[in-house]
């Protein structure tokens, strides 16, 4: 009787190696969309460029990319007025965010599990959530003010708030959304309290987690820009709008730039988390065509 | 052998729902002894997997009783094989069938040995450390038997184990699964199909169930000779009696499809 599991296994190859064809294919299509999308905005610059030298696009509003990074190297060298390099408004501001998403996602990822296994938890915090919920977060800034003075508290608070109520509804509905008979089979082969919590109902809700700290990475980068266009003498946000202030046009794009490359780092750095912490759902972006 | 296993009495489920309460099962009374293999045929919705949950204790009943009998307290009481497979995503083919062993505590080289061993049993040693995700719908079905067998219970709980496989790897893990149940010796089975062949080639008795809501129709002793493989199919005993069940099956599942196109 030891064929049937032979049986299967020569089928199972089969199966495989089928599959390693169509691996080596996939391999050479996947190379070729990563080029693509590597080389795609050094083509927007080119164009950039070149509409500006040309004139076609006005080079008071629209400098040229090579023209902004000599600013931004400058920027880099020498302080402003305020005394800060360009580094050292990235760091104060990258300082705000992760402290903010810190003070915030904690705490509403611990809330959203709870909110999402109990019900009584559920009904209790359900319509202070739904209340609370639809306030823009930043309009939220100025009583921060009046709390916490014009410090750094104030920002870092605001930006919490926000990742708060983000992670907490992800989270909270990834919980309530786990397939029960997940549930139902995870306890009837013996999973009780921690370890149906940790081996079941956390990884379940991973991904809904993670949609949540995505969005709330997000939000909190465009809380503490916000935040300091109104008061501060430093950060990302301060650079912006004080060279808006007095039309230095190329510092303004240094600016975005920053804000940009640090939105696009925040955003693969937690998918490179989420890829490296959820290796099952790994499949689902290469299915693509 | 003969002591009884589980018995349910005048046993009930109702399903409240917004639309109004659904009769699930009335009046069910069947002992099951024990180290029998018991089948459940029935039409679709009869309530079949409702009474292997009340069974497993996942759901409980509205009226009457269930009475199973532990022996071993060193042992889980149950494993139920999922009619949905029922497996966790976020674990690989091998961990899968480890998780029972792993929740009650058997250290990793031990539950890993057995895991391995079950795994190589259903075919799938070459899938060890693949998602969930990427496995046909009968490989998963595999994994969700695999992992109940690895976990040894006295009594295995098996929902329509495989609806999901195709005729031949099916007649194959058919004679597996009756080879390891005489190995592991006197595990209580009960085993819900749609497949009258199934439920003959496997039981020791077949229990037919009445169209929705679910009654015991009637329950046929199934005397042929153990081991049993796939020649069996081939002996006039064999065709008798099935062929007797599908008679008495047919009238219920006909009843079903009238009673589903009035509703509709
Ligand atoms: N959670 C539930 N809430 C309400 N009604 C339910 C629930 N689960 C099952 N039912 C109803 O109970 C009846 C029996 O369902 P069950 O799943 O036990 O049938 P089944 O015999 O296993 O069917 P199948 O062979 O298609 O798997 C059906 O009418 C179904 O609609
Ligand atoms: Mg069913």
């Amino acid at each position: 009787m030891a064929t049937t599991g032979e049986t299967l296994q020569a089928t199972a190859e089969e199966v495989i190696r089928k599959h390693e064809t169509k691996r080596t294919r996939l391999f050479y299509k996947d190379a070729f969309y990563k080029l693509l999308s590597l080389i795609s905005p050094f083509v927007l610059l080119a164009i950039w460029e070149i509409v500006v030298r040309t004139e076609i696009l006005n080079p008071i509003f629209f400098p040229p990319p090579t023209e902004i990074f000599k600013t931004m190297i400058e920027m880099v060298q020498e302080p402003d007025a305020g005394g800060f390099l360009l580094q050292d408004h990235i760091a104060i501001s990258l300082r705000r965010v992760i402290l903010g998403f810190l003070l915030g996602t904690i705490p509403g990822l611990i809330l959203g599990l709870l909110i999402g296994w109990f019900r009584s938890v559920r009904a209790f915090f359900d319509p202070i959530i739904a209340a609370t919920y639809p306030i823009p977060k930043i309009s939220l800034l100025p009583l921060m003010l009046v709390i916490f003075g014009f410090g750094e508290t104030s920002k870092i608070v605001t930006v919490a708030i926000a990742g708060f109520f983000l992670v907490l509804i992800s989270t909270a509905a990834g919980v309530t959304q786990i397939d029960h008979v997940l549930i139902q089979a995870a306890e009837n082969y013996g999973a009780k309290r921690s370890k149906l919590f940790t081996k079941v109902i956390l990884p379940a809700t991973l991904p809904s987690i993670f949609t949540g700290l995505r969005l709330s990475l997000g939000i909190s980068l465009l809380i503490v820009v916000a935040a300091e266009f109104i008061n501060t003498n430093s950060g990302i946000g301060f650079l912006i709008w004080s060279s808006w202030q007095v039309l230095a046009v190329k510092k303004m794009y240094a600016g975005l730039i920053v804000i940009a490359a640090l939105g696009l780092f925040f955003t693969s750095g937690l998918e490179r988390i989420g890829r490296f912490l959820m290796p099952w759902a790994g499949d689902i972006q290469s299915r693509t065509k | 052998m003969t002591a009884p296993k589980i018995e349910l009495r005048g046993l009930g489920k109702i399903y409240p729902t917004p639309q109004g309460d659904v009769d699930a099962l009335v009046d069910i009374n069947l002992t099951v002894n024990d180290g029998e293999f018991l089948c459940i045929v029935g039409p679709s919705g009869c309530g079949k997997s409702t009474l292997l949950r009340i069974l497993a204790g996942i759901y409980e009943e509205t009226s009457g009783e269930i009475i199973v009998h532990k022996a071993d307290i060193d042992r889980p009481l149950n494993s139920v094989v999922f009619q949905e497979y029922a497996i966790f995503p976020w674990r690989t083919t091998l961990d899968n069938i480890a998780f029972g062993l792993e929740m009650r505590g058997v250290p990793k080289p031990n539950r890993m040995a057995i895991a391995r061993a079950y795994m190589e049993k259903v075919g799938l040693t070459r899938f060890a450390d693949n998602y969930p995700n990427q496995l046909s719908g009968g490989m998963k079905q595999r994994v969700a038997l695999a992992r109940a067998m690895a976990n040894d219970p006295e009594i295995l709980l098996m929902d329509e184990p495989f609806g999901a496989l195709d005729a031949q790897t099916r007649e194959v893990m058919q004679e597996e699964l009756l080879r390891i149940w005489e190995e592991d010796g006197g595990k209580t089975v009960v085993y819900i199909t749609h497949s009258i062949d199934e439920a003959v080639m496997l039981g020791d008795r077949v229990v037919i169930m009445t169209a929705h809501p679910g009654r015991i129709k009637s329950i046929h002793p199934i005397d042929l000779p153990r081991p049993r493989t796939q020649q069996i199919r081939g002996t006039a005993e064999y065709a008798h009696i099935a062929q007797v069940i599908r008679e008495d099956l047919s009238e219920e599942v006909d009843k079903a499809q009238a009673m589903e196109r009035l509703e509709s």
